[in-house]
């Protein structure tokens, strides 16, 4: 599904530059589950930056469904996005001034997919992430964990083939983080790809793949082997 | 403690560029506006406060009936005064009149005053050289003012004794006025003895005619109570006299200030063109707008820049900073930066005074005083407190708690004052807008309509009537002239005479009718058409016009008639053919029937803005018979200023006193719209402004307001948005605003355009596209204002703005 190539991105301060990825190499089949660790600074949110089209690289190849992504102009790139990747952030992102609702809907609103459809897809997700007792409401109203999940479902509400999400859980605790993690893992399940980055070594568990970034470099890539059971997981996150 | 305050301010600026530079600029136009009109109605009230007695001054007018008052009185009016009224301390005669002025072998045509011995008693002049009380006392005195000396002595000073000989007569210098800056309404020309002007009189018995209006009279009067007694009196003891002497039934007087002279325009005949004090409340009012519009702005961006400033104001009052404090450093910060508007506005109307002055036809400088001082320091101060009062009391009533949490950017009722300013904004700029455009409509309709006469290619020359006939003939010969003629009045000028034209079956009824006594070829000359009949002819002798004062009924005379007093007669132009009509009745005249030979088509005289009079055509067989004054040439088309020199060579070549002073009729016709088109262009440029300032405001606000939302846009983006779809969004928001102020403002410029445009007998209708062209095109400033700021947020990278979290 997605192929970098040597890639580079580095970004000139002041007076240093930064190597924030450096001549990175990586392949992501569909299906996979991937988790990205790694100190502060080691370029991990630049890298999910990269492979969700926001920022650009300095070298390499990018392949991206089999169009070569350094090639495409800015807007062949916005389209690529729009039709096959979902973002989930740390901070949520959502729009302070729209519901619940009409922050899921805004995708499928920028897709021109007819009114009809959107009320349909919109109650699917909302009881896929279970927040529908609350579609009326504004985010600021919201629990760090609601939000996210509302922010989840505003990702996946165009069914994307990739879901890239940066540190979801990282403004939440322990409980609304396993919750939030079950849920990826179980869009995963149902065929999604995701490449997730994170801080905390045990949601490592819940994906296929692990990948461990030191100063813009593959430290370490491997399956995981002995993936926890959602249930079990759930015991030791609480326990 | 000032310095820190003055430290954070300075600080404060440089922090937020962009706002702190719209919320300069916009007051500085705002401001520069302001000062400009206000010296320019200074300029326009301050007319003839120079002159020392000017609080005791007054100009007697004449109303006869129905008509404008006319500063123009008869040369005895003034000596009746001052023996007869007890109130009236002296009184004086300024009569103006066209002289020609020979100096070394040159002949130059000027316009002379010739005023009594107590002129500088009522008008102080300062002189350069020359004593005031002596200077009008040789009947053959001349005083010069400083541009004249000038024009003919090449120097302002050491011209006392020379000679100048004006109308044939040798007059010596006496005085020199000084050239100054205050505005009078005094000709600056050439001032003679009022003996003078009696010897421009046919005979003697005209100084004594209370029908015959030559000379402005003024009146000293120190008793301001017993103004509309005498009043009263005077237009009692006038009338009296003038009754039965002219056509009018009633004669009154108006006894009207010196310093209100210049601004009023009704009074016809007055020394020097006047004002127009609608004209100067209308600058007043709208200097009032700009100047709002800039306090808008400031208040505007203030509070939007609070926002960002929320935080700053939480620190502090953690801090422990009081309400009064933060007011005082807010409000210092609103000070220092209007006082830096004031500053650069000063310049800013250094720099653009001349055009203005050229413009304007004014001659106002910026004087530095103490009292200017402290009239832009008060500017400064009520501008600062009116625009930055309420970011001041607004951010220091901010609850730190709020604040800290980042709650005031959802502040309801900032919002809503925001939007309501923009609103007053564009309403205020739809409105010039609108109204702009409909004057600048209606004053094209006006110049573009029919006049009634072809003003291409004429050239009108003053007087001329002892050497019209040979003048005439030598101009037939000459290959560019297809006609000469000389008339009485010409297009473009008022009529000056009237008379009454009755039926002939029903003389009890009268039309007053203005009358033109012309010579042959007068239609053909100015292109008027004739609609039926025949023109003037040498070929029916009856055709000249005569009264005879010892048979009235003997007199003879054939009338051409235009369509307007063919009209009120009840005829069509074929039907008014051949029909006799009576005139006379007025003043004692006995009645005398005429037959009417031709209607002609209607003509402007002074312009279309006043109606057009039935009039009536006489034929004067020698020019001086009607007292023709003046003489008109029609050229071929293409005719060059060469051959307007060999009609002058032809002129003097007859007469070799008299100056060839000639316009243009084109010229004259131009002029006659001066002050309308210095009106529309003003008002242009105002509107200009208006939509400047509100243009700036509008940026700074989007720019703020889009900044507000970067994370909202690249949270859209990622989600799909295109650029163009943000970008309609981004200025949706204020298109509403600009609709609703077009809404709002647009009836209120429909109801004050159609009283405006009922003013004119001429007219538009109202012109709806004007208030659908205002919508359009405030909206598209609106659009392309934000779009700049929307498309530039809409193309930046969503990292850059999610990654500053
Ligand atoms: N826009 C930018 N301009 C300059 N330097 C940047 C920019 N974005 C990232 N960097 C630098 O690139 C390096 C990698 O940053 P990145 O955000 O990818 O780290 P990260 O692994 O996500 O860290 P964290 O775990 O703290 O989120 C850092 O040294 C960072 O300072
Ligand atoms: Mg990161």
């Amino acid at each position: 599904m997605i192929t970098l190539n040597n890639i580079s991105r580095s970004f000139i301060g002041d007076e240093v530059e930064t190597v924030a990825i450096d001549k990175m190499s990586l392949s992501i089949n569909k299906g996979e589950f991937l988790s990205i660790l790694g100190p502060s600074g080691c370029g991990k949110s630049t890298l999910l930056n990269v492979l969700g089209m926001l920022d650009n690289i300095d070298q390499g190849e990018f392949t991206f469904l089999a169009h070569r992504v350094e090639q495409c102009s800015e807007n062949q790139c916005a389209k690529l996005r729009k039709q096959h990747i979902g973002f989930i952030f740390q901070n949520f992102n959502l729009i302070d001034e729209l519901t619940v609702e009409q922050n899921i809907e805004l995708p499928l609103y920028y897709h021109n997919v007819p009114k009809e459809e959107r009320k349909k897809r919109v109650n699917e997700v909302l009881k896929r992430v279970d927040i529908a007792h609350r579609r009326k409401h504004l985010p600021a109203k919201l629990s760090g964990g609601q939000q996210q999940r509302v922010a989840i479902a505003r990702a996946i509400i165009t069914q994307p083939a990739l879901v890239l999400a940066d540190e979801p859980t990282g403004n939440l605790d322990s409980k609304n983080s396993a919750q939030v993690m079950e849920l990826l893992q179980e869009l995963n399940k149902e065929g999604s790809t995701i490449v997730m980055v994170t801080h905390a070594p045990e949601h490592v568990q819940y994906g296929t793949r692990v990948l461990e970034l030191l100063d813009g470099k593959i430290l370490r890539d491997e399956k995981v082997e002995n993936a926890v059971p959602s249930a079990k997981l759930t015991e030791v996150a609480c326990g | 403690m000032v310095n820190l305050l003055l430290i954070v301010a300075w600080r404060n600026f440089w922090r937020d560029k962009t706002t702190s530079f719209i919320q300069l600029s916009g007051l500085v136009i705002g401001l520069a506006c302001f000062i400009l009109i206000q010296l320019y109605v200074d300029n326009q009230k301050s007319y003839n406060s120079q002159f020392t007695d000017a609080q005791n001054i007054y100009r007697i007018n004449l109303i006869r009936d129905e008509s404008k008052p006319q500063a123009q009185t008869p040369l005895k009016l003034s000596q009746e005064l001052t023996s007869n009224f007890q109130q009236i301390d002296d009184a004086t005669r300024v009569a103006s009149n066209g002289i020609s002025v020979k100096h070394s072998q040159n002949i130059y045509a000027e316009r002379g005053l010739f005023v009594d011995k107590n002129y500088f008693s009522f008008f102080d002049f300062e002189l350069l050289e020359g004593d005031i009380h002596t200077a009008l006392n040789a009947p053959d005195s001349l005083v010069l003012h400083e541009d004249m000396a000038i024009k003919y002595f090449s120097r302002s000073t050491g011209v006392l004794g020379n000679r100048l000989t004006i109308n044939g007569k040798e007059h010596q210098i006496t005085a020199v006025i000084k050239k100054n800056n205050t505005p009078h309404t005094m000709p600056l020309t050439l001032i003679l003895p009022i003996e003078s002007y009696f010897s421009l009189l046919p005979s003697e018995a005209w100084q004594t005619r209370w029908n015959y209006n030559a000379t402005v009279t003024f009146a000293k009067i120190a008793n301001k109570s017993s103004i509309e007694n005498l009043t009263r009196a005077v237009s009692d003891y006038y009338d009296e006299r003038a009754k039965g002497s002219s056509s009018f039934k009633t004669n009154r007087v108006v006894i009207e200030p010196l310093l209100n002279i210049y601004l009023n325009n009704v009074t016809t005949y007055s020394l020097i063109p006047p004002g127009s004090a609608v004209m100067v409340t209308v600058f007043d009012i709208v200097a009032l707008m700009i100047l709002l519009l800039a306090c808008v702005n400031f208040t505007n961006l203030s509070t939007a820049a609070a926002m960002r400033r929320g935080k700053d104001v939480g620190v502090r009052k953690a801090l422990g900073a009081s309400k009064h404090q933060l007011i005082t450093q807010y409000l210092l910060e609103a000070i220092l930066l209007t006082s830096a508007a004031t500053v650069i506005s000063l310049l800013v109307v250094e720099l653009f005074l001349p055009s203005f002055n050229i413009l304007m036809n004014t001659e106002i400088n910026l004087a530095y005083s103490s009292s200017l001082g402290l009239q832009l320091i008060s500017l400064t101060l009520f501008v600062a407190i009116a625009a930055g009062s309420y970011p001041a009391f607004y951010l220091s009533n901010l609850s730190p708690a709020h604040v800290l949490k980042g709650l005031v950017s959802t502040s309801k009722t900032g919002n809503l004052l925001r939007q309501g300013l923009i609103i007053l904004q564009f309403g205020i700029a739809a409105f010039l807008l609108v109204s702009s455009l409909i004057v600048n409509w209606q004053m094209q309709f006006v110049k573009d309509m029919p006049q009634g006469f072809d003003r291409e290619n004429v050239v009108v020359v003053n007087r001329g009537a002892d050497i019209y006939n040979s003048f005439k003939t030598q101009l037939a010969r000459h290959p560019d002239v297809i006609s000469t003629t000389m008339s009485h009045t010409v297009p473009t000028k008022p009529t000056r005479t009237s008379n009454i034209v009755r039926p002939v079956n029903d003389i009890s009824s009268e039309i007053w009718v203005g009358s033109n006594p012309v010579s042959y070829d007068f239609f053909q000359t100015f292109g008027i058409k004739l609609l039926s009949g025949r023109d003037f002819s040498k070929t029916y002798t009856n055709d000249i016009y005569v009264e005879n004062e010892n048979d009235w009924q003997a007199s003879t005379g054939k009338l051409i008639i235009n369509q307007s007093l063919a009209t009120s007669l009840g005829w069509s132009p074929e039907e008014a053919l051949d029909q006799m009509v009576t005139m006379g009745g007025a003043g004692g005249d006995g009645l005398h029937n005429h037959q009417i030979i031709a209607v002609v088509e209607d003509s402007h005289y002074i312009n279309a803005k006043n109606a057009i009079s039935p009039m009536i055509y006489l034929l004067s067989g020698q020019p001086r018979d009607l007292s023709l004054r003046w003489t008109s040439i029609r050229l071929k088309a293409g005719a060059s200023l060469q051959t307007v020199k060999e009609l002058e060579q032809v002129w003097l070549g007859l007469d070799g006193n008299l100056t060839f002073k000639y316009d243009w009729l084109s010229d004259l016709f131009s002029a006659s719209y001066r002050n309308e088109n210095q009106q529309t262009e003003l008002l242009n440029i105002f509107t200009f402004l208006a939509i400047m300032v509100t243009s700036i405001g509008l940026f700074g606000l989007a720019a703020f307001n889009t900044q507000q939302r970067v994370k909202e846009i690249a949270i859209r983006k990622i989600l799909g948005a295109s650029t163009s779809q943000l970008c309609f969004m981004l200025v949706n928001q204020f298109s509403r605003l600009v609709l609703l102020a077009n809404i709002i403002a647009l009836p209120i410029a429909y109801w004050l355009m159609r009283d405006w445009l009922n003013g004119f007998i001429y007219r538009i209708d109202m012109p709806y596209s004007a208030f659908i062209l205002s919508g359009i095109f405030s909206l598209i400033i609106a659009y392309i204002t934000v779009m700049v700021i929307a498309y530039r947020a809409a193309t930046a990278k969503p990292v850059d703005s999610l990654s500053c979290e």
